[in-house]
């Protein structure tokens, strides 16, 4: 199992983070980083990430965001929370993929989509990502 | 960061880095610059630079697209098979080619 802790989640470090992550993912799971597994993962942990700093920069400054990565010889288990403040992933994810003319909106679509489960606790702070391996 | 070119038959756009929430601002102002001329009327994107791309970096490329394809034979080339399966999932093979 990996954890992490990181604080103070803002655009210029994102990127930083998530090539942490990545990097001891790819270590501990002899992931090769042009392998369509790795992108899954680097995009799922990266849209997460990059929507708590979007839809609410306050508790991403304020609050630390916590990643555990826990696997099982067919899957791994991605777990990101954030409590600074509720996130309605219901209406998010049910509307499916936005038009041409919207720039934002497809992050958790595309999540659903390269993931075997996708789904948030009711408040909206905990993401729970699995994927086969 | 993106280079432009107007050749014989085609206007090719070569995005050099990664499209994502940390670079697409940049890049959006580099590309809404360049005025693409009427003739030719086949424009190529080329991604090859292009590791990885996220749902603005989509988004982006989406937006910016969708109001070309009127006028324009659009066709993006030399994507990798992940960046390749996200315009899919986002449906922009929909819009234009994607070899």
């Amino acid at each position: 199992m990996l954890t992490y802790d990181f604080h103070d989640l803002t655009r210029e470090n994102l990127k930083k983070y998530v090539d942490h992550v990545l990097h001891d993912i790819c270590s501990h799971l002899s992931l090769t980083e042009n392998c369509l597994l790795h992108y899954s993962l680097q995009l799922s942990i990266w849209e997460i990430l990059v929507n708590i700093i979007d839809h609410n920069p306050q508790a991403a400054s304020t609050h630390p965001t916590h990643i555990t990565v826990l696997w099982t010889d067919s899957e791994i288990i991605l777990r990101i929370v954030n409590k600074g403040g509720c996130f309605d992933w219901h209406k998010h994810l049910a509307t499916g993929l936005p038009s041409p003319e919207q720039v934002r909106g497809r992050g958790l679509y595309i999540i659903k989509s390269i993931s075997k489960h996708f789904s948030f606790d009711e408040r909206g702070e905990t993401a729970i990502i699995i994927f086969d391996r | 960061m993106i280079t432009y070119s107007v050749q014989t038959d085609q206007i090719l756009f070569t995005f050099k880095e990664d499209i994502n929430f940390e670079t697409v601002r940049q890049i959006e102002i580099k590309v809404r610059e360049i005025k693409i001329p009427e003739q030719p009327t086949k424009l190529v994107i080329d991604l090859e630079q292009v590791r990885f791309i996220d749902s603005t970096g989509v988004g982006f490329l989406i937006s910016w697209i969708h109001p070309l394809i009127s006028r324009y034979q659009i066709r993006i080339i030399n994507s990798s098979l992940p960046v390749k399966n996200i315009l899919q999932i986002c449906k922009l093979d929909t819009l234009v080619e994607i070899a």
